[in-house]
């Protein structure tokens, strides 16, 4: 299986360092994935959805382009869990949440173990990203992987979490 | 009986070039290690600094078994002598043989 991760990072990294990290490719915001918080402008290529408001969630997520919601620790309505379903997109958690700083970690933890809980519930597929700012907060794909354990407290899904953004990727890819 | 302590070697990798041999810099990071995993954990886990193997990576022993704390540990550690900092595990191996690909030997 090929893992992705998707940082926010100014500067790319090269293909050897991706794959030292243990990733076939580390995807940047603005260079090869978008982040979009509102209906003005739909790009041309992957992008995450990163809005409070339903609304535009719905009508974002039904893009091919979409590979999902991003979400900072905030709890998704159970509907907008639901339209994630039906439409085969993700929930993205973001690591970077976690390793900003050690103020509330604990909570945060609990919050995302919350998220993933009822997503897993409702069987709607969650991934968790780096989403790391500069190359301090970048993980390597052993580290990531051991925070999705603590969050999913399960080595299985651990995986299953990590392996999914790479489909998500790989169908937009084929459909383009 | 002799009983043989099982280890785990383990390469990581600064994001910026990190002297661990410098008694300092290595009691601050095995300190921010301690404080997220937990002094009895920690006490467990007998981490030891092995080598550095360039100016950025470098080896670690610990514990078999205890290397996953530490995986995770160094996820959270962004700050050394009040310099930003991040650390990419890189491999974890029972033998230090099978991480000399990854290494850069000096």
């Amino acid at each position: 299986m090929h893992y992705f991760d998707i940082t926010n990072s100014p500067s790319a990294f090269g293909k050897d360092f991706q794959k030292k990290l243990g990733f076939k490719k580390i995807l940047n915001v603005t260079e090869d994935v978008e982040i979009v918080e509102n209906l003005s402008n739909q790009p041309k290529k992957p992008f995450l959805i990163m809005s409070p408001n339903p609304n535009v969630v719905y009508n974002l997520i039904k893009s091919r382009w979409a590979i999902g919601l991003l979400i900072n620790g905030e709890e998704p309505d159970q509907k907008v869990l639901n339209k994630i379903k039906e439409n085969g997109k993700l929930l993205v958690l973001n690591a970077y949440y976690l390793t900003i700083g050690e103020r509330d970690r604990v909570s945060k933890v609990q919050k995302l173990k919350k998220i993933f809980r009822n997503a897993h519930k409702g069987k709607t597929k969650t991934t968790i990203i780096s989403l790391a700012p500069n190359p301090n907060y970048l993980l390597s794909f052993m580290q990531l992987f051991e925070i999705a354990k603590m969050i999913t407290t399960d080595e299985h899904q651990a995986k299953v979490m990590l392996g999914s953004l790479g489909e998500a990727i790989n169908d937009i890819e084929e459909k383009e | 009986m002799i009983l043989k302590r099982k280890s785990r070697y383990l390469l990581a990798e600064a994001s910026v070039p990190l002297d661990l041999s410098d008694k300092r810099i290595w009691d601050e990071l095995r300190g921010a290690i301690a404080k997220f995993i937990g002094e009895k954990d920690y006490a467990d886990s007998n981490i030891t600094f092995i080598k550095q193997t360039d100016p950025t990576k470098f080896l670690l022993r610990t514990s078999r078994g205890a290397e996953k704390k530490i995986v995770l540990a160094l996820c959270f550690v962004k700050q050394i002598n009040s310099h930003e900092v991040g650390f990419y595990t890189l491999k974890t191996s029972g033998t230090i043989r099978s991480l000399r690909s990854l290494q850069n030997p000096t």
